[in-house]
This record gives structure tokens, C-alpha cells and sequence, in this order.
């Protein structure tokens, strides 16, 4: 596989989980009759800022990944990014949304977000220095 | 690519202009919902180009997008927020996702 087929592997599951939260956020909106803002809804406010937090995150990781495969790095740095990154919005995205109870998840969906980070930063870091 | 990077990045400020200046009830949605959308479709698109994928999907996931984002942000600010606009500019934009993934999907399948 070349270094932009493996990033392609990671940036489609990331589109559809934000493509997914955008989606119950839509039907949300038509549930609870709320065209603008959260309506004082719980639910409706989880969902919102579940998909919202998902495009803080992703796109920016996405965007270093993509260096990464241009500056033609190590595949291991866009793997373990790209697998983290995917593993850990899956986590929050279903914790937020309370598919998945309990605060912990949601916890470990972040911290494996900023993994990612991590190591797609020290992948650029060593690609440019190189 | 460069070309539909440069609207989406006009379309954007001017709804970040639209949110610190009007009063419009929907401006700060406005520019939020834009933001959360066109970035990953830019994304979606950079791929495509870089993975050699056919032109035509990502011209249309380009005309998508600016498009669906355009009439999204014109119906959410000029006729509120509960439009046939709004629904017409976000399918366009769902689309886009579509196009964009598809296209990727494609340019995977027949490198193999």
C-alpha cells in the first residue's frame, strides 16, 4: 500500500463517524422540534456537541496525516495515528451520545484523540528533521 | 481543489463576519455548522486528489459542497432556520460526504 492508500483507509471511518453524529443530530432536531441551539434538551445538546467535538478533533489530525503520507514518513506513525484516532472518536462519539454508559469512556476516547496527536506531531517532528 | 479550498475558506469568513456583526438569530449557527462540516470534506477531497481517484467525483464532491454550503448558509440566515433552503443545502452537503467517500472507495478498489 503507498503512504496516501493507508491514509485514505483511516480518513474514511472518521468522515462517516462524523457524517453518523450529524445525521442523529438532524433527527434529533425533528424529534424535540428544536430548529436552532439545543432547546434546553438534554439530548439534544449531547448530540450537538458530540458531533461538534468530533469536528474540533478530527479534521486538524486528518490534515497531519495526510503531511505525513506527502512527506512520505514512516507508515508506522500513520497507522498508529490514523488507528488511534479512529479507535478513540468511535469510543467518545458513543459515550457522548450514552450508547456506551458510563463517564470512563468518554475519558478514554479523549486520551486516545490526543495520542493520536501526539503521535502524528512526533511523526511530522522526525519526517521534517529527517 | 484549490479552487473549491478557496470558496469554502470565503464562505467562511464571510459567515464569521456575519456572526460578529449581524443580529440575525441563526448567524453564529451559521458559521459553527459551516465549520463543522466543509473542513472533513476538504480533507475527503485531498485524499481523493492525492490517491490519483477519478475527476469527476471530485468535481462533484467540490460542487457539492460549495453548493450545498452556499444555499445552507443563505437559507439559515435570509429565511430563518426552518427552510426548505436549509434541508436542500444540508442534503447537498450529505451528498458531498457520499461522493467524497465513494470516490475514495473507488480510487482503492481499482489500485487494489
Amino acid at each position: 500500500m503507498t503512504h496516501i492508500q493507508i491514509v485514505a483507509l483511516y480518513t474514511v471511518p472518521c468522515a462517516l463517524i462524523l457524517f453518523a453524529l450529524s445525521v442523529n443530530c438532524i433527527r434529533l432536531r425533528f424529534k424535540h422540534k428544536t430548529s436552532l441551539g439545543h432547546g434546553g434538551h438534554e439530548e439534544m445538546e449531547r448530540a450537538m456537541r458530540a458531533h461538534a467535538n468530533a469536528a474540533e478533533h478530527i479534521p486538524i489530525v486528518l490534515i497531519m496525516l495526510v503531511l505525513l503520507g506527502m512527506l512520505q514518513a514512516s507508515t508506522l506513525f500513520i497507522h498508529i495515528a490514523g488507528a488511534v484516532l479512529v479507535a478513540g472518536r468511535t469510543l467518545h462519539a458513543l459515550a457522548f451520545t450514552q450508547v456506551l454508559p458510563g463517564n470512563h469512556w468518554r475519558v478514554s476516547g479523549q486520551v486516545l484523540t490526543f495520542a493520536a496527536y501526539f503521535v502524528a506531531i512526533a511523526g511530522l517532528v522526525v519526517s521534517v528533521l529527517r | 481543489m484549490a479552487a473549491y479550498t478557496a470558496l469554502c475558506a470565503a464562505l467562511l469568513l464571510v459567515l464569521a463576519g456575519f456572526r460578529e456583526w449581524s443580529r440575525a438569530r441563526g448567524a453564529p449557527g451559521a458559521h459553527l455548522n459551516a465549520a463543522e462540516h466543509i473542513p472533513i470534506i476538504l480533507v475527503l477531497m485531498i485524499v481523493l486528489c492525492r490517491l490519483g481517484g477519478p475527476l469527476p467525483a471530485l468535481h462533484l464532491t467540490g460542487v457539492l459542497l460549495v453548493a450545498g454550503r452556499t444555499l445552507h448558509a443563505a437559507a439559515f440566515l435570509g429565511s430563518g432556520t426552518r427552510s426548505p433552503g436549509r434541508v436542500a443545502g444540508q442534503t447537498l452537503t450529505f451528498m458531498a460526504y457520499g461522493s467524497g467517500i465513494l470516490g475514495i472507495v473507488m480510487a482503492l478498489g481499482a489500485r487494489g
